[in-house]
């Protein structure tokens, strides 16, 4: 798959985030959000969030800021936590504290 | 000269050589390759046949206990017996082949690492390792960690980043993987003049002269008959737990043993940890998910004709963590999809919504360095084998640096994998279950280490015993750490540099 292809999927998938937060995200369905699978990110955005209790306001805030370049930056600042050692680990995995902060977002969205 | 059956020898033949080797495996016969056609008079004394044996395989029965904190102790009874091969050829009858020089970090001493650092570099090594890639028919390694010369495949790391590639080739000559190839490196040796092979000739002590250095060597067959053999050097060859079960076991002359004056025999025995997504995670929700659409074929290990890669941490990054080395191995077969609902399923696609290509889901294998820990380690039994020997109790005991090392490098992998958007890891095991999650390695390393000062190991840079001047040590048991890569590749370039050194003592000349 080419990187262009991937910013769309990318850009899907804050299109959908951008939605949910006016609209709340069970309601928005863009191909890429329905593609993570909801039942799975609660059990990550749950786990993540039993330990970081945080409002779906300030996480979208914090996720989907208004900008152009939003998707590359969340691109930029999943890698950024790997490289600085910021994880969260659910049932052996490692995400990158972004990663689960997203899941958590779509768990309380 | 023929290869001798030492039964049939009469009793108390005295064997004489200008030097004794003893063991015939891949480092025992490595030394007589080099030896053969020189005006030494070479004696090895092996104690199979050319082919394995059931009743002398059992002298290498002994118990084994795999300890660590937290953890369940495994009983592991049958590791001694099934860990290696007692027949001439040694364990290279059944060995898989895979080789690769150990990484120049591995030589070093790492302030977080104790009891870590050789007394030479990987470059000193370099012209035997480049010999003893030949005498394995492996493709040579280049001097710095990159791949074989001639490698297509490109590597998805670079030289900077915290992940590197490292290279691994498989020898041929493997009684499993060419019986062919073999049967010619084991039977070479016994072709020349000046190479005297015995078979079914058990070394049953190491006797000393008052001075300390090696008089004689007692030998047994099963049959009853005994013999001495006797030179003016000697090499021990039997193994990575066999040197140091003899070294014990030869206490007649001194109580601690042969070249145990300091306590060190036995000591330090390192074996590789090991652990495989596809068996310690029945449910295969482990594995590492790739998030690039690069091509991974160097990192296949199934094909044995061409080199592979397997993933390490750099230098750096192994320090940074404060953890031994390990390697990350794949396997490329694909592995089933995650179940709808699962934990698996929603990080793959988070991992895609952010990276982009759809995650190609690999199980992993895992292998990680042990701390050389003086309480791991081989002594003697009160049981005995069918001649009297006592057999050997290994206590391979884990530390808290090891677990933490182990869990330590796997977080390492994920930052690393993550950082450069290559993919998401999945650890399988939870600290309180590494050992049920372990497949132990068949390396045998540490337990006549090496060292500089005679109060720190068991044998010199030149792998002679400190304080038994004719003798000297072949084989992984003088590895001082065992860094990361299958240990033969190494042990058979110290093979062939003792030879050197040997040749340089006696002034053998072709
Ligand atoms: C199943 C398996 C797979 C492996 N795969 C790999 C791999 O892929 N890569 C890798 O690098 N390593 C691998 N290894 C390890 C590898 O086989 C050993 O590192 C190597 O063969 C050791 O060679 P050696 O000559 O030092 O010892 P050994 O092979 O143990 O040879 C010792 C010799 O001494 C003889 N002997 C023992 N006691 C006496 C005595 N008292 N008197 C006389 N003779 C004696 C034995 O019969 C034997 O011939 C594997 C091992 C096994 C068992």
């Amino acid at each position: 798959m080419s990187t262009l292809l991937s910013k769309r999927t990318l850009l899907q998938t804050l299109a959908g985030l951008a939605i949910a937060s006016a609209a709340g995200l069970a309601q928005a369905r863009t191909p890429a959000i329905a593609a993570i699978d909801a039942e799975g990110a609660a059990d990550i955005g749950r786990s993540w969030l039993a330990q970081h209790p945080e409002t779906a306001s300030a996480l979208r805030a914090d996720l989907v800021p208004p900008s152009d370049d939003a998707p590359l930056r969340l691109r930029s600042r999943v890698r950024d936590d790997f490289r600085a050692g910021r994880m969260f680990i659910h049932r052996g995995w490692y995400l990158s504290e972004t990663e689960a902060r997203l899941c958590a977002l779509i768990t309380i969205s | 000269m023929p290869v001798a059956d030492a039964r049939s020898l009469p009793d108390a033949t005295r064997i004489e050589g200008d030097i004794v080797i003893i063991g015939g495996g891949i480092a025992g016969l490595s030394i007589a390759h080099e030896l053969a056609g020189t005006n030494a008079r070479v004696v090895l004394l092996e104690s199979g046949g050319p082919e394995p044996d059931r009743e002398i395989q059992s002298l290498y029965d002994g118990g084994c206990v795999i300890s660590g904190p937290g953890n369940r102790d495994w009983n592991f009874t049958e590791y001694l017996g099934t860990s290696r091969v007692r027949a001439l050829g040694g364990s290279g009858h059944v060995w898989g082949g895979k080789c690769g020089p150990l990484d120049a970090i591995d030589f070093a001493e790492r302030s977080w690492r104790p009891l870590s650092g050789w007394p030479f570099g990987r470059a000193e090594l370099k012209p035997w390792y480049d010999r003893a890639c030949d005498r394995l028919r492996l493709p040579r390694f280049p001097a710095d960690d990159g791949l074989p010369e001639g490698q297509a495949l490109e590597p998805v790391t670079d030289h900077q980043g915290p992940l590197r590639s490292s290279p691994r080739a498989y020898s041929p000559v493997s009684g499993r993987a060419d019986p062919a190839a073999f049967a010619a490196f084991r039977d070479a040796p016994g072709r020349a003049e000046n190479i005297h092979i015995h078979t079914h000739a058990n070394v049953t002590g190491i006797r000393l002269k008052p001075d300390g250095a090696v008089d004689h060597l007692e030998v047994r067959c099963l049959t009853g008959t005994r013999h001495v053999a006797c030179g003016r050097l000697y090499i021990l060859a039997t193994g990575g737990i066999e040197n140091a079960r003899l070294m014990l076991a030869s206490n007649a002359d001194r109580p601690e043993g042969v070249g145990n004056a300091t306590g060190w025999v036995g000591r330090c025995f390192q074996g590789h940890c090991t652990i495989s997504t596809a068996d310690a995670d029945p449910r295969g929700d482990a594995e590492v998910a790739f998030t690039t659409d690069r091509d991974l074929s160097l990192y296949d290990n199934q094909p044995r004709d061409r080199a592979h890669a397997v993933f390490v941490l750099s230098p750096e990054a192994q320090q940074g963590l404060g953890v031994g080395n390990c390697t990350l191995t794949l396997s490329l077969r694909p592995k089933a999809a995650a179940a709808a609902g699962s934990t698996r399923a929603a990080v793959e696609q988070t991992a895609s919504a952010i990276e982009g290509p759809v995650p190609r889901r690999l199980d992993y294998f895992f292998m990680s360095e042990e701390a050389p820990n003086p309480d791991s380690r081989i002594t003697l039994s009160e049981r005995t084998d069918a001649l009297g020997q006592p057999q050997a109790h290994l206590e391979w005991r884990y530390t808290q640096t090891d677990w933490d090392s182990l869990t330590g490098s796997a977080a390492g992998f994920a930052r690393a994998l993550g950082a450069q958007g290559l993919g998401r890891l999945c650890w399988p095991v939870e600290p309180e279950t590494l050992i049920a999650a372990f497949g132990p390695s068949r390396h045998h390393m540490g337990t006549t280490r090496m060292s500089v000062d005679p109060a720190k190991g068991v044998v010199d840079a030149d792998c002679r015993v400190h304080d038994t001047p004719n003798l000297y040590i072949a084989g992984s048991s003088v590895f001082p750490t065992s860094g990361l890569v299958n240990p033969t590749l190494t042990l058979t370039a110290l093979a062939i540099r003792l030879a050197d050194h040997l040749k340089n003592q006696l002034g053998i000349a072709r």
